[in-house]
């Protein structure tokens, strides 16, 4: 059924916030990539042989349908984002965010060469 | 006209659906007529999303662009953090653990690099336009990564709150800017593999900025620059008021 699904997807995505908080805990910070946990848990479940040969259709179609609705839920954050604050900031704002942006992903193509070659 | 207002304001997530749904129609349409449908939909709907909460937000004054007004407060539940992450969690079916195995060592340099090199940018920027304060400084170094760790920082270590105010905008232009700036130059930058979403995700970091960017690019990337730029927020948290901080001190 589909609500198992969702069940399943809340379950792996809690356990994962409470690693994430947890590990935040230990360091004095808020929350240490719990969204990241639960993803890896996802694709561990997802990735095994029981998940692909017993679990039913309408199962994974809980799952699937909140993985497809997350692109409305995009478009919905950016209109509550904070567009002006970013113009307020002003020039060093702008600058340090803009630089931070861009010289990161010009350094992209060389790390990602450098994982093809690993493999 | 009350009786509107009011069933808006009471079933405002189901509301914000439809709204979402519309700029969505609207964005295929100009995509198709204007365009000729040579762009991506989902970029165009971001755009009319960014001036929408642009336009509002200069009306309003307040941070939250369309849902600060209250019938449409259903937009800020329906892209607010809860479903956000939980739909960005559900993305990841569908992924290949083999994918992220041959990625994973570069996702963890790159976060390093995206963190370091992002702060170290922002510490240049701030010492550039004559900021004396290291603590203004760290926190506005600390807002080049994403505008969490700026004020997360900030307050940790006692900064000014016009520079958390700084470190909070420089984060939303570098979020807004990857949402741009990944799909125009995603071919260029050859963002192209599962390995290459994952070091863009460690790289660029703000998860916002990252996933919606790499859903203009292709949604197939999504789940794996996504899982990587959610350890980034973390991780500068971490890094910036204690390392970062104590290395920037003792240099300045």
């Amino acid at each position: 059924m589909e609500i198992y699904g969702l069940a399943i997807l809340t379950g792996l995505f809690l356990l994962g916030e409470t690693i994430g908080y947890s590990l935040g805990k230990l360091l004095n910070v808020g929350d240490v990539g719990g969204v990241g946990f639960a993803m890896l848990f996802l694709i561990l479940l997802t990735n095994t042989k029981y998940w692909n040969n017993k679990v039913s259709d309408k199962t994974k179609l809980g799952i699937k349908f909140i993985g497809a609705i997350y692109v409305p839920i995009i478009v919905a954050m950016v209109l509550q984002s904070n567009i002006i604050g970013a113009f307020k900031g002003g020039l060093i704002a702008f600058l340090a965010g803009g630089i931070a942006v861009v010289g990161m992903l010009l350094l992209t193509p060389f790390l990602s060469k450098y994982a093809k070659i690993k493999k | 006209m009350d009786i509107i207002k009011d069933l808006l304001t009471k079933n405002g997530l189901i509301w914000a659906c439809l709204v979402v749904g519309v700029i969505y129609v609207l964005a295929m349409y100009i995509n198709k007529y204007l365009f000729r449908s040579k762009l991506n939909t989902f970029t165009i709907a971001m755009l009319i999303a960014m001036a929408i909460s642009g336009i509002v937000g200069a009306y309003t004054g307040k941070t939250k662009g369309l849902a600060d007004i209250p019938i449409f407060a259903g937009v800020g539940i329906l892209g607010g953090s809860m479903l956000r992450d939980y739909a960005i969690v559900a993305t990841a079916y569908g992924a290949k653990i083999e994918e992220i195995k041959k990625g994973g060592l570069m996702a963890v340099v790159s976060l390093i690099i995206g963190v370091v090199g992002s702060y170290i940018i922002g510490v240049i920027i701030a010492i550039a336009f004559g900021i004396k304060d290291v603590k203004d400084i760290t926190t506005i170094g600390a807002g080049a990564c994403t505008f969490i760790v700026g004020p997360v920082t900030g307050e940790s270590i006692g900064a000014s709150s016009e520079a958390i105010a700084l470190s909070v905008a420089a984060g939303v232009v570098k979020s807004v800017l990857a949402m741009i700036l990944i799909p125009t130059l995603g071919k260029v930058l050859k963002i192209n593999t599962p390995q290459a979403a994952m070091v863009v995700g460690g790289l660029v970091g703000t998860t916002s900025g990252t996933v919606a960017g790499l859903t203009a690019l292709d949604p197939a990337l999504v789940p794996y620059g996504a899982m990587t730029a959610t350890f980034y927020t973390g991780l500068g948290c971490f890094l910036c008021p204690s390392i970062l901080y104590i290395i920037t001190r003792a240099i300045l």
